[in-house]
């Protein structure tokens, strides 16, 4: 428990994380509460689209003449949770395989680099167009999981060679010599030297998870959403021409800016998790 | 390190290889679905025939048995496989595989390459001067690029180059390789040209790229500044410069020597977007086009093709790794 | 690290100075900037038979002995000078002094060789030879019965007969001509292949393998009879020349073409919009049309009508799609109006659901009181209400309609995900559907899998959309009948047709017409190609068009317009000028016939490149 204040302490006292906390706690409303309370309607207004932000839309409507607002609020649960979660599996498998590897070293790591180098080079499509035949998704852990089949082998490989590095260094070299635990040193001294590169990886495997979503929709693997995040994009896109129509410029770069704010958000957070967990950052 | 590990290694690569070759090849026969039903509707459209006499020309148009056994296919591809021979496209068939990559190899290399070296060292450079000063304007500035380039698609971002610069300004061209008036071969023309028509495939994808580097770079910096021979060096007076691209910059660089890798194997194939909006021929509009007409000895021959790069670009990655880190044993 | 940063200096610094040294290499010859595709070297090669074709060098190069413009079936005399129809034959005189691009010259033997090797195109099926009078007379004979006199003239002008030069390809025609003669004249329609032959599995196979063998034997470069020759091609830029020695040389203004490839949407209209390029097909959504003309002064948008309709067809194997009642609600429900909105701003809808022909053909074919007969199908969610009550059908507290036995469905839509057009569409049905109290979802899937999952056993979607009522080709709308009945999209609705017996795999439709008398579709189809009257051919027409709309086997959403923006500063020769002003650069679809027909040969689709060898279009000095 205390460790939780001092960690919320900790953010909140740095600047720039407490920015960042506030940011995805938006974003963590938007996704939970936002769908109660603004209702979506997608039926079709022609005359009434590419409306400019008003007090009646917020961010204007869409091509078709349906709120933009509403329609990042409704997208916000899928998109947020699929990409989280999605991240979440990547960096668990990746963080956990290659710090094995990493510290085992021997059998087990040949082994392991092995399983890795296959993924890494099998082909996603015809896995893809295989599963589809098979089977629909339809829950989000299920999307994640896709999602992060083809994402894990790389960060694998970079926290080994993280861990590798870091492993021959001056302070893991000594915590061993004074006959530290094995999970001590893994967990106390090794884990915070890469927090903050697992973070970053952490932010750019979410935002490569909510793009890729729109491929797995495209090819039939789970039902087509309008108000997915990435497919809003991919719609204003083809109604724009990319930016072509100056009318839909606010369609086009609502959903742009909510993944950067909310990339930035996880940023700065992360900045924060960086001091709170790695003693040596901080004063 | 020893010749014994170094062999150990090439060893396992090539293990790697063989089992991507045979799984690449039995995923790509279980795939469903095929490209003949398009491709007559255009086919009977284009040439006044019926449905059916687009179906059973197409058929005929295509070289794959779908009765043969599966055994006998692996047989057959493998024995080419062994004399070099990746086979010939199933719906090109006057298209040997090895020519389409001979050429668009090369293309995809020459830019892939460029840009990623370039967006590597920039963004090392920054992320050290991040990590060096965690409270200057740079690390927000930077983690703002890149939110933005990331956020933005890699397809508007080349539309609006494109269209600042090439349509707009004029000052370079509107997509291709190289000027279709110019005869390639090896001539100032043809390589001035090529340059040319280079650099704004490679500005895109650096702007897009550089922001993850420098924020990798960063983290792995931070890391490494506090280390006890960075405060002692700092203690001896050492200036700030020579810590900084001396002692922090290469040893927070070693590790990202492994993404680079990674990063390299996955742009060869994937590196749609340049390919794409600039009309390079590059290997992904080969392996696009195969998967759209599901061209199965095209596909499995470039991807093939594509793992064994990857898988090469890994091993020598962590050679070179641990010879770069003398502190590393490499482990056989 | 310096060394590095040196290099990295260096390299900048060539970028920059190429910039400079690299100087335009436009020049001032006359030149069209058109766009298109083609496969890229090293798939390119000249046969445009092969895979992938010459792509848009096509049109440029190749030509026929006549060429017809598609949406207007209006057919232009090219490489043929004159045609008489006698009897049961049809004797043609080919211009005279033409030759092939690499100077041999074009002869009747050339246009029969087109026949034999590609003896797979339709008028085959409907003659018993082709003979080589002298080098510029060829005679076609028909089967009897043979096609009514309109139908043979369709049947020529739809191939492209200057394809397959002999000199080039003489091995494969003196081959596959060989094994034609080892073939019998069969009278079983079932067994009737090219030229009244039957065509054992043995000899199928050997002619295959020919066809084959020729496909891989083209020469790098097209060689056909048109006006402009290919010279070079990369990835990114094609480049013709003119034909010196073309028939109607006179009338070619132009002495290269040159075409991009764009790679994407926006890249063409990038392009379009600096006015790099002097054409561009198609019609963008509307605000984008708009900037496009507000932006490059130079630009008119011509529009017209596609006859091809985007809709939707039901799945008559999936319960209660089965019901023909259940299938009219479900098209009452529709706002069509909203779905052509969003699918194609300028497209027209239809008050039909779907009749196996565009809606712009209906008039041209139905007479008025005929059309007053034909149920009228446009938005009414009450009258869908009712159908589906008196089908026992009930609607619940929350909204949702339940069947007789009390479960709520969950319907599929299927449509191939690449085409967005279509996927913007199906999506706003698949909304309007569930708000109107039928819960559906929209699996947008990818293309090569598509067309097998819909069609497969019972299908895997209860409705899929695509080009439904549409006409590829000429316009007799037997053609679009046909397309629909015996094509891709009859299979997408899983119509009946027999498990066995003789007639397996044809139609089993016997259903009462619009005169309550029973209508045999299949053998309607297959008689109306040699109806010589045309108000037997125009009833039979009615009748299944009529029969199509009352069962409701789909629904067309709208009929695509199409277009084309051209850049009138710098080429001359467009027509409707006198209109710019008055439409602000933004004709809409012509209804002056005269209109009709200039604007349907400007589209490169329907009516090739008739404006160039016409000789209406020129370079403005």
């Amino acid at each position: 428990m205390r460790g939780m204040i001092d960690f919320f302490r900790i953010i909140c006292h740095n600047k720039r994380s407490f920015i960042g906390l506030i940011i995805l706690v938006i974003f963590i409303l938007m996704a939970t509460v936002g769908p109660f309370v603004f209702k979506l309607n997608m039926t079709v207004d022609y005359n009434n689209r590419y409306l400019t932000p008003s007090f009646e839309h917020w961010l204007g409507t869409d091509f078709a003449g349906r709120d933009t607002f509403i329609q990042l609020v409704h997208g916000s649960k899928e998109v947020l949770l699929v990409g989280l979660l999605a991240a979440f599996f990547t960096l668990f498998v990746g963080a956990l395989l290659g710090t094995i590897s990493g510290l085992v070293g021997g059998r087990l790591d040949a082994g392991i680099m092995l399983i890795t180098n296959l993924f890494l080079t099998i082909p996603s499509f015809p896995i893809l167009i295989i599963m589809a035949a098979i089977f629909s998704i339809r829950d989000p852990i299920s999307f994640a999981l896709v999602l992060s089949a083809w994402s894990w082998p790389g960060l694998t490989r970079a926290v080994r060679s993280q861990i590798i590095s870091l492993k021959e260094r001056d302070f893991i070299v000594i915590c061993k010599v004074m006959g530290m635990s094995k999970p001590h040193i893994i967990f106390k001294e090794l884990m915070p030297s890469i927090t903050s590169f697992l973070s970053i990886s952490f932010i750019m495997t979410m935002r490569g998870a909510i793009t890729g979503s729109v491929g797995i929709m495209m090819l039939g693997l789970a039902p087509y959403s309008p108000t997915n995040w990435g497919q809003m994009l991919n719609l204003a896109i083809s109604q724009t021409g990319g930016i072509f129509n100056p009318l839909g410029f606010i369609y086009l770069f609502s959903p742009i800016l909510c993944l950067a704010l909310f990339q930035l958000g996880s940023i700065f957070f992360a900045n924060g998790i960086d001091e709170a967990l790695n003693p040596r950052l901080r004063g | 390190m020893t010749l014994v590990i170094v062999l150990k290694r090439i060893g396992m690569a090539f293990v790697t290889v063989c089992l991507a070759t045979v799984m690449t090849f039995i995923l790509l026969r279980l795939t469903p679905g095929n490209a003949i039903d398009g491709w007559a509707r255009d086919y009977a459209t284009q040439f006044g025939i019926t449905l059916e006499e687009a179906y059973r020309r197409i058929a005929a148009m295509i070289n794959y048995n779908p009765n043969e056994p599966l055994h006998e296919q692996f047989i057959r591809y493998i024995s080419g496989l062994l004399q070099g021979n990746l086979g010939v496209s199933m719906v090109y068939q006057q298209i040997t595989v090895n020519s389409i990559i001979a050429n668009a190899m090369p293309w995809t290399i020459f830019v892939a390459t460029i840009s990623l070296l370039i967006s590597f060292v920039i963004g090392m450079l920054l992320g050290v001067r991040m990590a060096w000063k965690r409270n200057s304007i740079l690390e927000p500035s930077v983690s703002l690029f890149t939110v933005i380039t990331s956020a933005i698609p890699d397809f508007i971002f080349a539309i609006l180059l494109l269209v600042v610069f090439a349509y707009g300004l004029d000052w370079f061209p509107v997509n291709g390789a190289y000027d279709p008036f110019v005869t390639p071969g090896f001539n100032i023309d043809f390589i001035v040209s090529v340059l040319y028509y280079a650099a704004m495939p490679i500005l895109t994808f650096v702007i897009t790229n550089i922001g993850g580097w420098a924020l990798m770079m960063k983290g792995n910096a931070v890391s490494i500044l506090g280390e006890d021979y960075i405060i002692a060096a700092k203690a001896r007076g050492i200036s700030d410069s020579v810590i900084m691209n001396r002692y922090v910059m290469k040893n927070a660089m070693l590790p990202m020597i492994t993404m680079l890798a990674v990063t390299f194997g996955g742009m060869l194939g994937g590196a749609t977007l340049i390919e794409n909006i600039f009309q390079y021929p590059g290997i992904g509009y080969f392996l696009g086009e195969a998967t759209r007409t599901r061209d199965y000895t095209v596909m499995q021959g470039i991807m093939l093709f594509l793992s064994v790069t990857m898988i090469v670009a890994n091993l020598i990655a962590d050679l070179v790794y641990s010879k770069l880190d003398p502190r590393i044993k490499v482990e056989g | 690290m310096r060394a590095r940063k040196l290099k990295l200096l260096l390299l900048s610094f060539v970028l920059v100075a190429t910039v400079v040294l690299n100087g335009c290499t436009e020049d001032n010859t006359k030149v069209f900037r058109d766009l298109g595709g083609w496969p890229k070297p090293p798939l390119f090669q000249g046969n445009p038979f092969a895979s992938g074709g010459v792509g848009q060098a096509s049109q440029y190069t190749f030509e026929g002995l006549f060429q017809i413009v598609r949406s207007t079936d209006k057919i232009y005399k090219r490489l043929a000078e004159s045609v008489e129809h006698k009897g049961n034959e049809t004797i043609i005189k080919i211009r005279p002094g033409v030759t092939w691009q690499d100077g041999k010259p074009f002869t009747s033997k050339d246009v029969w060789s087109y026949y034999m090797l590609n003896n797979g195109v339709e008028i085959t099926k409907h003659l018993t030879s082709i003979e080589i009078v002298d080098d510029t007379t060829i005679t076609f004979k028909w089967q009897e019965p043979s096609p009514f006199t309109e139908m043979k003239d369709l049947f020529l002008a739809q191939d492209q007969q200057a394809t397959i030069p002999y000199h080039l390809y003489g091995k494969y025609i003196d081959k596959v001509d060989e094994l034609l003669k080892q073939a019998k004249k069969t009278d079983d329609p079932n067994k009737k292949g090219p030229f009244g032959l039957e065509i054992t599995d043995k000899l199928r196979k050997d002619i295959d393998k020919n066809w084959q063998d020729f496909l891989t034997a083209g020469p790098k470069m097209p060689v056909g009879t048109g006006p402009f020759i290919v010279k070079k091609v990369t990835a990114s830029d094609m480049i013709l020349e003119k034909n010196e020695n073309y028939w109607k040389v006179e009338n070619i203004h132009f002495d290269r073409i040159f075409i991009k490839n764009p790679g994407s949407d926006s890249s063409g209209l990038a392009l379009l919009k600096s006015g790099k390029i002097d054409t561009y097909p198609g019609t963008p959504p509307r605000d984008i049309l708009e900037n496009m003309l507000a932006t490059n002064k130079d630009l008119v948008h011509y529009r017209m009508f596609d006859p091809a309709t985007i809709g939707m067809v039901f799945n008559l194997d999936k319960p209660p799609f089965d019901n023909q009642k259940f299938r009219q609600a479900v098209v009452y429900a529709l706002d069509r109006t909203k779905i052509r909105e969003v699918g194609n701003y300028y497209g027209q809808e239809a008050d039909v659901s779907m009749t196996g022909m565009p809606q712009s053909e209906l008039t041209k074919w139905i007479t008025p009181e005929n059309r007053e007969t034909m149920t009228k199908f446009t938005y009414n969610p009450d009258k869908a209400g009712e159908l589906l009550t008196e089908l026992g059908w009930k609607k619940g507290a929350d909204g949702n309609w339940a069947d007789p036995s009390g479960t709520t469905p969950n319907f599929i839509i299927g449509v191939s995900g690449g085409w967005l057009q279509a996927v913007n569409s199906a999506q706003i049905a698949a909304e309007q559907m569930t708000k109107f109290g039928l819960p559906t979802k929209l699996l947008a899937v990818d293309g090569s899998v598509y067309y097998n999952n819909s069609t497969k056993d019972k299908g895997a979607y209860h409705m899929s959309v695509d080009w439904v009522d549409v006409s590829w080709g000429f316009m007799f709308p037997w053609n679009s009948l046909r397309n629909f009945y015996w094509g891709g999209i009859g299979n997408m609705a899983h119509l009946p047709k027999f498990k066995d017996g003789p007639d397996k795999g044809k139609l089993n439709m016997k259903l009462p017409g619009p005169d309550g008398q029973v209508v045999d579709i299949e053998k309607t189809l297959q008689s109306m190609p040699y109806l010589q009257k045309d108000e037997e051919r125009k009833d039979a027409i009615f009748k299944l068009a009529w029969i199509t709309n009352e069962n409701a086997y789909g629904v067309g959403f709208f009929q695509n317009t199409t277009g084309y923006f051209e850049n009138v500063k710098t080429i001359k020769g467009w027509p409707r000028e006198d209109e710019f002003e008055k439409y602000d650069r933004s004709l809409p679809v012509p209804t002056e016939p005269d209109d009709i027909d200039a604007v349907s040969e400007i589209n490169f689709g329907f009516g090739g490149i008739t404006y160039f060898v016409e000789g209406r279009l020129s370079p403005r000095e």
